[in-house]
């Protein structure tokens, strides 16, 4: 420590400007400087990039017919795609306030002027960017698998509803990414030192919650559009362990495929008629709303 | 430039961490000395505006600490007794988001950066990620944090743990550079680290304030109470048993003893000049 330097020009203290942007700038900066996230996005990017176009020459058309094996490997692509993100968004999001505890910085950046709730909405926002770019990426996975199906074997054209996939897409990032978000600050802030048990949970909620929903046939007036589709979506893609084991059992019926091929062409295809879900995006209020109380009450220290 | 704390007790369920403590403290550095447990890191939590006190009340400069903590904090630098940085920064990195929390603008951040990381030693790894640093060096980097703003209320909970002599060292002497225009105070339960720069020393003891005195005035209240008695090893662990021992130390005559105490322990004992650290032990033992 260095004598001579001590006398340094007088910094005056002072109340941060555009604090929320300050933090949600500094906070992409470190998930910028964090090899394993540029990791987990590459691994996701050639997960999804390379599903389709590596499964489509293993998996048997006699299994589930010609006519099913690419919509069958869509499902399994698009549905593998929302989930993947699910479980991203939770495990980032939880960890963007508790990290702070587990890793003890918060006494350090808790005692700064930096205002409670910009804290709170500036890592929220952080968080909501990567994801967004996470779930950009994700479809970008998709499309690029698409792309390279189409390449080789130009017969199997580029999915005729790609416009759906691009739409349900963007709802689940518009609302499920911040639904999710918000819910696992929410919980990381409440029990920082649990976030690994509140992962499993909110992930297990998000992935079963659609499955539950869509039980009872038809959803109520109040479950997302969206949400409903992706329960139906999740069911097929379970059943598609049916579908291929149905050979080798023959004492289980094979339904599947027709069921996959039924959804498939009925709720996938054609012009999608967003009015309805328009409305839903009001369910992203409820994340801003969230976010708020925890704004609001959120304690500045943990011991 | 003036923190008063008045009628200050912190409860954690059945326990009370601080009762009753009311100081007032001006520029300067004031040694916030005590065992573990006597609520020195609770106290360092409330004047740092992290924790509210079950009761009374803090002000610095006049604004109360829990209804207008934003504006205390302006002016406050805090380095935790334990502490983490994030490893996917550089040191330089670290600063400068610190800086940015803060509220220091990008402009004057960097040079002041640059001068806090010349300051503290880290120049020549400022580029180095801070998953790679040693206690000491991020020992150091907390430190620069803390003054990065300049604050006119610095707060150090037990900073030379974890330090190496040479370190501890330089610690102590930075400190010592900082205490004009300002109120350091320095909570530790190492004399040494107080006894050259402080100007004040408050005693804590089982959350209540034991003495808040000058360093000269608790060495002259020791004055007397200090012995030395050369001895065999036999009679040493009997005195050890009976008084405060301060030191111990094997000499070719025997094992030498310092002993506080206001009474002549032994035919033997001889009056010594009193350390600081002599007088903190009589004080706790009072």
């Amino acid at each position: 420590m260095d004598q001579a330097a001590v006398l340094v020009k007088k910094a005056p203290g002072a109340a941060p400007r555009r604090p929320v942007g300050a933090v949600v700038e500094w906070e992409l900066r470190r998930f910028a400087a964090h090899r394993g996230l540029w990791l987990l996005g590459g691994c996701l990017f050639a997960i999804f990039a390379g599903l389709i176009p590596l499964m489509h020459p293993l998996m048997s058309s006699t299994f589930v017919g010609p006519d099913t094996l690419l919509p069958l490997l869509w499902f399994v692509e698009v549905v593998g795609g929302f989930e993947a993100l699910k479980i991203a968004v939770v495990v980032l999001c939880m960890g963007l306030l508790a990290s702070e505890v587990q890793h003890r910085t918060h006494e350090l950046v808790m005692a700064t002027a930096l205002p409670t709730g910009a804290y709170v909405w500036g890592r929220w926002l952080a968080g909501l960017i990567l994801c967004g770019g996470l779930s950009l990426l994700l479809l970008g996975g998709v499309l690029t698998g698409a792309w390279i199906v189409n390449l080789v074997d130009p017969a199997n054209s580029l999915p005729p509803n790609g416009a759906a996939i691009f739409s349900v897409w963007a709802f689940v990032a518009a609302v499920d990414v911040p639904v999710i978000s918000a819910l696992a600050l929410v919980a990381g802030a409440c029990w920082p030192r649990r976030i690994v048990a509140g992962s499993v949970g909110l992930t297990l909620l998000c992935i079963l919650g659609p499955q539950l929903v869509r039980l009872d046939g038809e959803p109520p007036a109040w479950v997302p559009n969206h949400l409903w589709m992706l329960g139906n979506l999740l069911g097929h893609y379970a059943n598609q362990v049916q579908a291929l084991v149905t050979p080798y059992i023959p004492e289980v019926p094979n339904e599947v495929p027709a069921a996959v091929v039924g959804l498939w062409r009925q709720g996938w295809t054609g012009p999608v008629d967003l009015t309805p879900w328009l409305a839903q995006l009001g369910y992203a209020g409820l994340a801003v709303g969230l976010v708020a109380i925890l704004a609001w009450r959120f304690r500045r220290f943990r011991s | 430039m003036e923190l008063v704390i008045e009628g200050l007790s912190k409860q954690y369920g059945k326990h009370w961490a601080l009762r009753e403590v009311s100081l007032r403290l001006g520029p300067g550095l004031v040694g916030l000395v005590g065992p573990n447990g006597a609520g020195k890191t609770t106290l360092m939590r409330i004047l740092a505006t992290l924790l509210d006190g079950t009761a009374g009340r803090v002000s610095w400069n006049g604004l109360d600490t829990r209804t207008q903590g934003e504006r205390v904090r302006q002016t406050l630098g805090y380095l935790p007794q334990e502490f983490g940085l994030y490893p996917e920064f550089t040191a330089r990195q670290f600063l400068r988001y610190m800086a940015a929390m803060k509220g220091l603008p990008d402009p004057l951040a960097r040079p002041r950066v640059d001068a806090i990381l010349e300051m503290v030693g880290l120049t020549r790894d400022a580029d180095r990620k801070l998953g790679g640093y040693s206690g000491g060096m991020k020992q150091r980097v907390g430190i620069g944090q803390a003054l990065l703003n300049d604050p006119e209320l610095l707060i150090v909970d037990e900073p030379t743990a974890g330090l190496d002599p040479e370190e501890r060292i330089r610690f102590r002497n930075l400190l010592s550079s900082l205490t004009a225009d300002r109120l350091i105070i320095l909570s530790t339960h190492i004399i040494s680290d107080v006894e050259a720069a402080a100007t004040r020393l408050v005693l804590l003891k089982e959350g209540r304030v034991l003495r808040d005195v000058a360093p000269s005035a608790l060495l002259a209240a020791a004055a007397g109470q200090v012995w030395t008695v050369t001895t065999d090893s036999a009679t040493a662990t009997g005195l050890q048993a009976r008084y405060r021992a301060s030191a111990l130390a094997n000499t070719p005559g025997g094992v030498q003893v310092r002993l506080v105490s206001p009474t002549r322990p032994h035919e033997a004992a001889q009056p010594a000049d009193p350390s600081l650290e002599d007088a903190y032990l009589l004080a706790m033992a009072a």
